[in-house]
């Protein structure tokens, strides 16, 4: 226990000033999905009617600046979980600290003790912050307390597959195109996009994100303890496979 | 005297490329072993495959009575490793990386830690980024030995390093070793380096060990030959294999022997190269042992493809 604190204390301190700088877009970018999700909402009761130019322009510059500071909350994510990743990277035979009396399962403990508090509580707290602030009443959707959870994940595997931040990149884009490729292949082979058996209501449901959750945690664990990078892609690509099979279940099952 | 590392057949494999070949090798305990060789021959990988860094594709290997694919945190508690391609912690300062490595060790030895700051002179308070090449292999060093390991295992330690640096290294790691009970393996491709510092030598080629002994039996055992033939003599076609590099310029042959006997050497020489004359026999240094051993290996390398 000393030791997972001492190696996250260490941590802390070298991804202290990043976390400090992706806070407050953080804020920024929660708050303005949720005002852009409230005028979309309030344009769709409003529908029918012409809406005022000046309420369009001011949508316009939400979205711009919402696209801006999400992308850059998603950049900065990344480079957290890159930098706390790969200081001590389980890819390669060359990190510091596969020749020091740190165990593998202690890094990973450290990384986690790290990672939940710092990173993932904020998103969980300003969601449910900004969500009141700006609605009235926190929002207790599952995916407030799933989403955060399952991005930094996501982050983490992609890191602990690569040795450098730009590596994360190339692996995340070849995922997401695996990803979307399987969904073409779907789509092609019939299955509807917004019907109840549809890709984007299984989207909206837990077991997806769950099954992301189930592969990340199979694929980071693996890999800290056999830094077997091959094999732990593997397991990461099969995973890719298992959850499209998730998405496209109830397809399947009624057409069976 | 008893190994704290054997190696038994113990080969890698990347792809196509066979980066260690059935290597064996055994260290004493208490020694100063050097592993030489040329860049690529496989020194790297070889100690990678002794500290669990690199699993062997087959052969195995024990080290402080580990199988090699078992070493882990406890043993490395006990084991300090140096190398060139080692990332250190750059954001670090010295100091940060001091009190970052000292929990992690029981044996850690802050007496020690100090003496050796300022014996290698380094600067505590600036990063390990912002330090020379030199300078960042003293910390790295530092932080493997203020623990007092019972192996410390050295990569390429001096490689890039002036001569300067290189002398003051050399003379901590020196001081130490005759106040300290451990085992020293140092593995580079520049015996210059390590010449003065070690007593046992294998020499890597090609993935595969081609010399174990002590540095006293190596040098006993070769000679730079030098003999003029008789006016009307000729060099036999069939000569020993242990001569190697063999030149002939007129009536002028030299050659080195690498299988000399004190006494019978010249001798020999004389029974195999009836129409020698003037044959005399000189002593040669590690180095020029060490370069006679790598150009045989190169010419064979040559032949076989």
């Amino acid at each position: 226990m000393n030791l997972t604190m001492h190696v996250a204390r260490k941590d802390w301190r070298h991804t202290r000033l990043v976390l400090c700088i992706w806070y407050p877009v953080l804020v920024l970018a929660l708050t303005l999905d949720q005002k852009i999700e409230m005028f979309l909402d309030e344009r769709e009761s409003l529908r029918g009617i012409p809406s005022p130019s000046a309420a369009e322009l001011e949508y316009g510059v939400l979205a711009l600046i919402g696209v801006l500071a999400v992308s850059l909350d998603l950049l900065l994510r990344a480079a957290i979980v890159s930098r706390l990743v790969h200081d001590d990277s389980t890819v390669g035979s060359t990190a510091f600290w596969l020749s020091r009396p740190v165990p593998a399962g202690t890094l990973l403990a450290s990384k986690a003790m790290l990672l939940l508090p710092a990173m993932v509580l904020p998103q969980i707290v300003v969601h449910l912050a900004v969500t009141y602030q700006l609605a009235g009443i926190p929002s207790t959707a599952p995916e407030v307390f799933l989403a955060p959870v399952v991005s930094t994940a996501i982050f983490m595997m992609l890191a602990v597959l690569t040795p450098s931040l730009a590596g994360m990149a190339v692996l995340g884009g070849i995922m997401t195109g695996v990803i979307l490729g399987g969904l073409l292949v779907l789509s092609w082979l019939g299955m509807p996009l917004v019907a109840a058996d549809g890709i984007v209501r299984a989207l909206t449901g837990e077991l997806p994100w769950l099954t992301a959750l189930a592969v990340c945690v199979t694929v980071i664990c693996h890999q800290y303890l056999t830094r077997r990078t091959t094999r732990s892609l593997t397991v990461a690509f099969s995973g890719v496979l298992v959850f499209l099979l998730v998405l496209s279940r109830e397809w399947f099952l009624g057409g069976a | 005297m008893k190994s704290i590392i054997q190696a038994r057949e113990l080969s890698r494999r990347f792809g196509r490329t066979l980066a260690v070949n059935g290597l064996s090798l055994d260290v004493p305990k208490g020694s100063i072993f050097a592993l030489l060789g040329p860049n690529g021959a496989g020194k790297t990988t070889t100690i990678k495959m002794l500290l669990n860094m690199v699993r062997p594709t087959s052969g195995r290997a024990t080290v402080m009575g580990t199988d090699s694919t078992r070493i882990g945190p406890a043993e490395f508690s006990r084991i300090g490793y140096v190398s060139e391609n080692q990332e250190l912690p750059e954001w670090m300062s010295v100091r940060e990386l001091l009190d970052f490595c000292r929990p992690m060790y029981p044996t850690w030895d802050q007496d020690l830690c100090r003496q050796l700051v300022h014996q290698f002179d380094l600067p505590l308070s600036k990063t390990i980024k912002s330090l020379s090449r030199g300078m960042r292999i003293k910390a790295a060093l530092l932080s493997s030995l203020a623990y007092r390991p019972e192996l410390v295992v050295l990569d390429e330690p001096f490689s890039g390093l002036d001569a300067l640096v290189r002398d003051e290294f050399m003379r901590g790691l020196l001081e130490l070793s005759d106040r300290t009970e451990w085992t020293v393996l140092v593995s580079s491709h520049d015996i210059d380096e390590v010449e003065r510092l070690v007593d046992r030598v294998g020499v890597i080629d090609r993935g595969s060990l081609r010399v174990l002994e002590s540095v006293s039996s190596l040098e006993g055992r070769f000679r730079h030959f030098q003999l003029t033939l008789a006016p009307d003599g000729e060099l036999p076609t069939e000569l020993p294999d242990s001569w190697l590099l063999k030149e002939s310029v007129g009536r002028s042959v030299r050659f080195v022997e690498s299988d000399y006997r004190e006494g019978t050497g010249v001798q020999r020489v004389r029974s195999v190269v009836p129409a020698a004359e003037n044959v005399t026999a000189s002593p040669m240094s590690l180095k020029e042992i060490f370069m006679a051993l790598a150009r045989t290996y190169r010419s064979e390398g040559r032949e076989q493809e």
